[in-house]
Formats: C-alpha cells, structure tokens, sequence
C-alpha cells in the first residue's frame, strides 16, 4: 500500500533539479541594502484549510459540552490517557502533537488567543481566506492586503528587495500592496541557469527586454526583483546554512520546515527582511481526522516541530521578530458522521516572540455550550484584527491603523510589550 | 481497501497554499504584447500557442470557419494525435484494468500527466482540449492518490463533454466515484451530514458564492445526497443507498422536496442548480476570464449568460458568443499565460521531445502548475496576479533557456530531450532574417522594431542585420534567441 508520504518521496526521488542544471550564475559580492525599519521583523503563518482549533488548544474545562459533542475526535483531559491534553492554565490543553511548544510557553514567549477571529460570517474558505488577508472582514473588493497596507503607510524607507518575502510559488493576498513582495521558493535553487560565460549575455538581455532600469509594470517590476535578489541570495550559500543551537526544522513534504529554516536565514543574514509569509495547508479535515493518531495529529506536528525549532534556531534574535499564526476559520463543534469536521467560525491564534507576553490563553471565552455556540460553531469574541493591531502599532512600530484596518475600531488586549 | 486508507489521508490533504482569487485589476501594457490581427488573436486563445500550419488554415478559411472548425472537433481528423497515445496504454483503460497494474496510483498518476502535455502539444482539437483543462479546473480534483478514478473521470466525465451540455457535466461529476472521494460525499449519511460536496457544489461548480444560497441551503443541501456513495463492484463505481439517505422533507433554494424520497432529492437538486440563472452567469463569467480578461466587461458576462439560457446550457453556443463579441476582439494580449500555457507553448514553438520524462515532470513542479495538481477545489488560478511572481518569472526563464538553448547546443541536455530547431527556420541568409524567422515560430509574426532590433544586436553581437548566417553563428545563437524570445516579456501575455 502507498501513503500519501510514500508517493512524496516518489516524487522526490524523480526531482534532482540542483544536480541537473548546475548553478554558474557569478555573483555579486554582499552588500546589505538601505534599511531603517525600527521595529520586529513579522512572520505570518496561515494555516490553510481552516484548523481545527478545538482539537489544537483544547478546552477540556468544558466538560460534557465538548466531550459529548465530540465522542470520537476528542483529545482526552490531561493526564487521563496515553495521548491526553497537556495542560496549559486549568481550562485549555496543548494537543499532544504540540509538545514541543510547551516549553516556549512556559518561558512566556508563547500566547494563545482563543475564540477569536474573522468576524464575517462566511464558511467559505475562499472569500474567508480573501476577507482575513485583506484585513477587512466582508468586502473582498479591498484589492490591498493588510501587510502590503503595513508596509504602505510605514514611516521608514527600506529599498531591499527582501522587505516582504512570500515563501513558495504564489504570494498571499495579504501582502498586496505598493512594495512588491518576492516569491521565494528555495535561496539555493534562486539563479539563472545555463552556461558559465553565456550567463551574463542572457542575463543582460533580459534585463534590456523587461525594462529593469525603470520599470513601469507588474511583470518588469517582478524581474527587477528578480535580478537585485540573485545578486544578493549568491552571498548566501544555502545548502551549507546550519541552524544554531541544534534546532531541528521538521522535513514535512509540504516544505514547511525548510521554508522556516529559511526564513530563520534571511533573518540573521540581515538583508533587509521585515516581513515574511508562510503557508501551512491541509486542514480542511472533513473525514477521518485522526485528532492525536493520525492526519491532523501529524500536521500539528509539522507546526510545533517548525515553530519551535524557529525558535530554538534564532535564539536571542527571537527578541526582535513577532510571530503570529491564523486560518481562515474553525471547524464545526459537533463532529460529522466521518470523524471529521464541517466549517465553523472561531479559532485559536498563536503569537510567540520576544516581546509577546506569553504563557497565557487569552480569551473571552464564550463556552461550547449550545446556546452559547454561533450557528453550532464557536463565537468569536476577540477580533483578530485587535491582535494583529497591537503587533502592527507596539512592535512594528507603525501607527497607522485606520488605513492598515480600516473601518475598524481597534480594542487593546494587552498582548505585547512595546518595544 | 487499499483505496479506503489512502482516502485517510487525501481527503483531509486539501491543502490551500497561496490561494489568491479575485485580484484586482492589473493595467496590462499594450507594449509588452506583441500586436495581433483578429485571426492570429483568436488563434492565441483557443489554442495554445499557435503552430505556423495552424495560421495558414485559419487564414485560408478565415475567422468564422476557423472557429467553426475546432468547435466541431469531432469533424477533425486527429488520427496522428491516437497514434501518439498509444505510447501510454494505460490512459485507454478503465478503473478496474488499471487497479491491477503494478504501482497503480504512480504509473496513472505520470500518465495522465504526461497524456495531458501530450494532447496540448499535438493534438489538433486545439480548443477542445482547452476546454478540456477548463473544466478539469472548474471541476478541480488533484491527483493525488486519486489517479485512477481521475482517469475515469477524464475520460468519461470531462472529455465527452467539454463542448457538449452542462447539464451532461454537471451530473456526470456529482456520480464520479473521483468526486464522490474527493469532496468526501461517499460519507455522507442521514446522521451528521458531511457538508463538504454540498458547499462546494454551489460555491465553485454552479451558483458561485454569491449566487444566492445560504448556510441553511448547504445543510439541506447535504441532507439532500445522503446515500450517494461508491461501491467499487458497480460498473461506473457510483451507488445509492437509500438505507443512508435522510428521508426527511428538505427546502432548497426556495423549493421544497417531499419527504420519504431517495437517489431524486439529489437529482433534483442538480436540476434546480443546472438551470439556476446564478449558475449561468458564475460559469459564463469564469469562461470569460479564461478566454477575454481577468476582468471581462458586465455585458460580455451578462449577455453570454443569455445565450447559456437560450440554449439550455449547450457550451458551443457560449463559446461562439463570446469569440465573435467585441470584447473579445478588444482584448488583444490581456492574458497573461498561466505557466502550463507558457510550457506547452514553448514545446509548440520549439519541437522539443523529452527522452526522459522525469525532467518533464520537474519543470512542471518548477513552474508550480503540475497538472492534476492542485489541491484545493477551485482549481488554478485565472488571473495575472495569482502568477506575476519572481519565483514564477525566474523559473519561466530556466525552462525556456534549457529547453531551446540547452537541448540545442549541450551534449549533456540532447541526452534527455531533443529539438530540431534549424529545421523549422528555413533557410535565412542574413541575421535580420534569422530573428525574423524565430520570431514566425514563436509569435507568429515578425516583432515590433525595437525588439528586433534587440535580438539583432545579440545574435550578431553588435553587427547589423545584413550580417550572413554561418553555422557558427547558428550553433552560438539560435538555441539562445528561440530561449529569449519565449522569455520575453511580449511571450508571457497572449
């Protein structure tokens, strides 16, 4: 029989493309670019699919109104099993698969917010992805993401092409905006291939053809990008980078602990980095959903291994970097028929950083009990953008949330130090 | 059994990285397209990528009977096309022949994939294998473990009907086991519904999100197909069992559907969405974003919705609106080519063949559009701003370079594909004439002076166009000006 991981290392082993088409690309020698930015450096995990955040930060004080609801798909109270919740406050527990985080969180460098939100009522994962990233829940017609906005009204000028760098091969709706986002799928594979002595003929030519020395569209403004970056990821040698402090990046094959390992690279390169995007997809677990044995319980994994070996890596830099976890919505409180879940509403967030006041679940917390329940879903009683607000204004240092979040009166929560 | 535990995984693995849909409008510079008269426009479009044979039809019979033609493609003959696909035997099997093979999920797997880049390449159905990716996207189910009920879905849902009646699709895909896995339906019983079909049912494959139907619809909806599941010793693998059904009154979209019913509650649910006028205008617009813009003109979208309606949701119809409209005539180099249009574009331009097929499979990965690949249910996205990255241009530039300059010119490239450039230049004698006939491979006319005056400029390096051809100077630069041509920004919109 052939798991879904066999037929990725199937694939794996047919993809050889570095040992194909060997790099010749010259490069330039390093020159670290014009940048001011006096804030954290921002990385945004979204978890794609919408997670089951009550199987992630669990609250077992609910009792009979969780596990009644849940017969099957439930991660028992802590202690009372093999695979139970850690606990983390007396009300809220760690899935097992998140272990790793624990000790993050003890330290007070991890927060959980809980039952919060997108407050738009769409089960729709598209319009709810489109409506979170823009920043402006029920109008998909805002064109701008809620970073590219951040980096829009900032105060500060920073001419790095590494100032917002989307990880993979598409850019996320959230850093739409007036400074152009670099997709960036692997530093080590990032260089024009071909020929050594032929390279820079080619290399010319197309800079000649895009109009790089002054472009004045979004595809010529993409290959100046793409020439300014191959100059600068020369300097780094990708394949030799060893993670410090013996942090250990898990290598999933959605390739999400490589694209943290990398991250944590473009931090510590100091090339100008402000603000990075992540993707973690999958969680749209209609079926089968193996809370602590199975697909969602090794999915969780990949995250608490990748967040806490980002960690781990950056050690004292974590002082001056913001994370912050969403996805598009939680998950149904009553399981369905196959072990799985339907679309719900609230959701958990994490935030961990230097400047996070962590080792707390924050929450309102409205309960699972029926009547307290939004159309069977958890409500929502912390606006996300409240806490993306307080790390946009206290650690970013940008103020300028009326245009960031507009039409949204910001609550302080209390979640940060200001830096 | 065996499918059963890949499903485990699959059906929760619908992973929605980078989805961005519905982006805003991007001023497309008419400089960087290169100019195209109405015949060598529509041929941009409805194939992909014209060949130099393909033009001297169109222009020999004209726009009208060009169009024409390749909307009635089963008067074309494309017996060359069946002789090629004989090299993969396992795309004209059925799902219980090819359970039995060896590493079955794999082997479909790179043969529908391969049988994919095939068809666009050669086959003569230019449109109808188009229109074939359309609907595979419209109906988006990723491979992935899945490979043997997608070869049943192709080949007896998507292709028999890719120019023929929504209706016929619409059913089709609601009863295809690969559908019935997918959106985990084949679950879906009376106690706790799954809604997963139901939402995306009418959000993505008839009434789109805004189409009128509430969180209640999707209940009732999903209420609705209890029972519609699979059972692999069925002839087509689809199975009702009404012992799963919820028997129970249902209301829908302002119908009400009596109660102690069975297979008809879910039958009449996809009448009602087949003739919904929501579901006419949701695909319409999406049609109109393939073949015209990202963002169409209302009256284009509005009006071939009419058309859908007056002809009860037959495509050709649609289709022969929308490419006879004004629109479209104005919509000249608005699109820009999704990376499997650049791809197989080039393969058209270039003759090249893949000796080995892994490094077929790698560009795709490279260029982030595998076919069969996506995986979250609204299939790839349409529009510029989901593609115009600088991972997407940079790998755009390796693939054409390796794949015109490196197969050209490096020993170690012809061991794993091979190209015949020189045969499709004729016989230039000066080097104005040389990119002159590169530029008639790649774009189908001679380029706007100052590119050519570029490309001059390098092939001869910095010599003029009198320049003589020699085969030093073929062996140098002709690999090398297909490669930077096809990298280009003129060749990235159509």
């Amino acid at each position: 029989m052939q798991s879904r991981r066999d037929f990725l290392k199937n694939f794996g082993t047919i993809g050889v493309s570095s040992a194909l088409f060997p790099a010749w690309m010259p490069r330039m020698a390093f020159r670290p670019p014009n940048q001011n930015a006096p804030g954290d450096v921002l990385v945004c995990i979204f978890l794609r699919g919408g997670i089951d955040g009550l199987s992630a930060v669990v609250p077992y004080g609910d009792g009979a109104n969780y596990y009644d609801i849940r017969p099957t798909i439930a991660v028992p109270e802590p202690g009372s099993a093999d695979k139970s919740a850690i606990d983390l406050d007396g009300y809220f527990g760690f899935n097992p698969a998140l272990a790793p985080l624990h000790d993050i969180y003890s330290a007070g460098k991890l927060a959980v917010v809980h039952a919060a939100g997108s407050i738009d009522a769409s089960r729709s994962h598209f319009d709810a992805m489109q409506f979170m990233e823009y920043g402006t829940p029920g109008n998909k017609t805002t064109g701008t993401g809620w970073i590219g906005r951040h980096l829009q009204t900032a105060a500060w000028q920073n001419d790095s092409p590494f100032r917002a760098v989307g990880m993979g091969a598409m850019l996320p709706s959230s850093l739409r905006g007036s400074t152009p986002p670099l997709a960036l799928r692997s530093i080590a594979d990032f260089h024009l291939k071909g020929r050594e002595g032929e390279l820079k003929q080619i290399e010319q030519i197309l800079s000649q053809l895009y109009a790089t020395s002054a472009p004045t569209n979004a595809l010529e403004t993409q290959a100046k990008l793409v020439f300014d970056t191959v100059d600068m990821l020369g300097a780094l040698t990708a394949d030799g980078y060893q993670p410090a402090n013996g942090a250990d990046y898990p290598a999933d094959g959605e390739g999400f602990g490589m694209g943290l390992k990398q991250i944590a690279q473009l931090i510590k390169a100091d090339v100008g980095l402000e603000v990075a995007c992540i993707d973690l997809g999958g969680w749209d677990t209609h079926e089968q959903q193996g809370t602590t044995d199975g697909f969602f319980y090794d999915l969780l994994s990949t995250l608490g291994r990748g967040l806490a070996a980002f960690y781990t890596d950056l050690g004292d830099r974590m002082n001056g970097v913001s994370l912050v976890t969403m996805s598009e919505f939680g998950r149904r409180v009553e399981e369905n028929a196959s072990l799985g879940t339907d679309h719900g509403h609230g959701n958990f967030i994490f935030l961990m950083g230097g400047g996070v006041k962590g080792g707390q679940v924050f929450s309102q917390w409205p309960t699972l009990a029926p009547e307290a329940l939004n159309d069977g879903d958890l409500a929502i009683t912390t606006d996300y953008r409240d806490v993306l607000a307080e790390v946009v204004s206290q650690r970013l240092l940008n103020p300028a949330l009326e245009q960031i979040f507009p039409n949204h009166s910001v609550t302080p929560l209390g979640l940060v130090v200001p830096r | 059994m065996k499918r059963r535990d890949f499903l485990r995984i699959s059906g929760a693995a619908i992973a929605t990285a980078g989805v961005a849909n519905a982006l805003p409008n991007w001023a497309m510079p008419p400089e960087q397209a290169i100019p195209a008269d109405p015949l060598l426009h529509l041929l941009n479009r409805i194939t992909w990528g014209p060949r130099p044979e393909e033009i001297v039809r169109a222009q020999a019979i004209g726009y009208e009977a060009y169009l024409e033609e390749q909307l009635n493609p089963e008067n074309i003959d494309d017996s060359e096309m069946d002789t090629r696909l004989e090299s993969l035997p396992i795309l004209a099997m059925n799902r219980q022949t090819a359970s039995l093979l060896s590493d079955p999920e794999y082997r479909t797997f790179l043969a529908l994939t391969e049988g994919m880049v095939m068809r666009a390449v050669h086959s003569k159905r230019q449109l109808s294998e188009r229109m074939a990716e359309f609907w595979l996207d419209l109906f988006n189910i990723p491979s992935e473990e899945l490979s043997i009920d997608l070869l049943d879905f192709h080949h007896n849902v998507i292709r028999p009907n890719a120019l023929g009646n929504f209706r016929d699709m619409l059913f089709g895909t609601a009863r295809s086991p690969a559908m019935l896995y997918y959106l985990d339906n084949y679950l879906n019983e009376a106690e706790h519904p799954n809604e997963n079909y139901a939402r995306e049912l009418m959000e993505l494959h008839t009434l789109g999100v805004d189409g009128g139907y509430t969180e209640t619809d999707v209940k009732e909806v999903a209420r609705a197909f209890t029972g519609w599941t699979i059972r692999d010793a069925t002839e087509t693998g689809f199975f009702f069992d009404p012992n799963l059904h919820d028997t129970g009154e249902k209301f829908i979209l302002g119908h009400t559907l009596p109660a102690d019913r069975g297979i008809e509650d879910g039958l009449q649910v996809l009448t009602i969405l087949n003739s919904h006028p929501s579901t006419a205008r949701f695909i319409c617009g999406k049609l109109s974003v393939r073949f015209v813009s990202d963002n169409p003109p209302p009256e284009l979208v509005e009006s071939a919705a009419q058309v859908w309606m007056d002809n009860s949701g037959e495509i050709r119809p649609v289709l022969r609106h929308i490419f006879l409209s004004e629109a479209f005539r104005q919509s000249v180099g608005q699109k820009l080519r999704r990376p499997l249009d650049f791809f197989v574009g080039t393969l058209r331009a270039s003759g090249t063949e893949f000796r080995e097929r892994y490094v077929m499979i790698e560009m795709l990965q490279d260029l982030a559009q595998m076919p069969y690949g996506w995986q979250p249910p609204n299939g790839y996205p349409d529009v510029a701003g989901a593609w115009a990255n600088s991972s997407g241009l940079l790998a755009r530039w390796n693939v054409a370079m390796t794949l015109t300059h490196g197969a050209w010119s490096d020993p170690d490239m012809q061991s794993l594909m091979t190209n015949h450039l020189i045969e499709r230049i004729g016989q230039p004698a000066t080097a104005g004439e040389l990119v002159d006939s590169v530029a008639q491979q790649v774009f189908g006319v001679p380029l706007p002076e100052a590119q050519r005056a570029t490309f001059i400029t390098y092939a001869t390096d910095n010599a003029s166009a009198d320049m003589p051809v020699t085969p030093r100077l073929l062996a140098q630069k002709l690999g090398s000006l297909f490669g930077l041509m096809l990298a280009s920004p003129m060749y990235q919109w159509r």
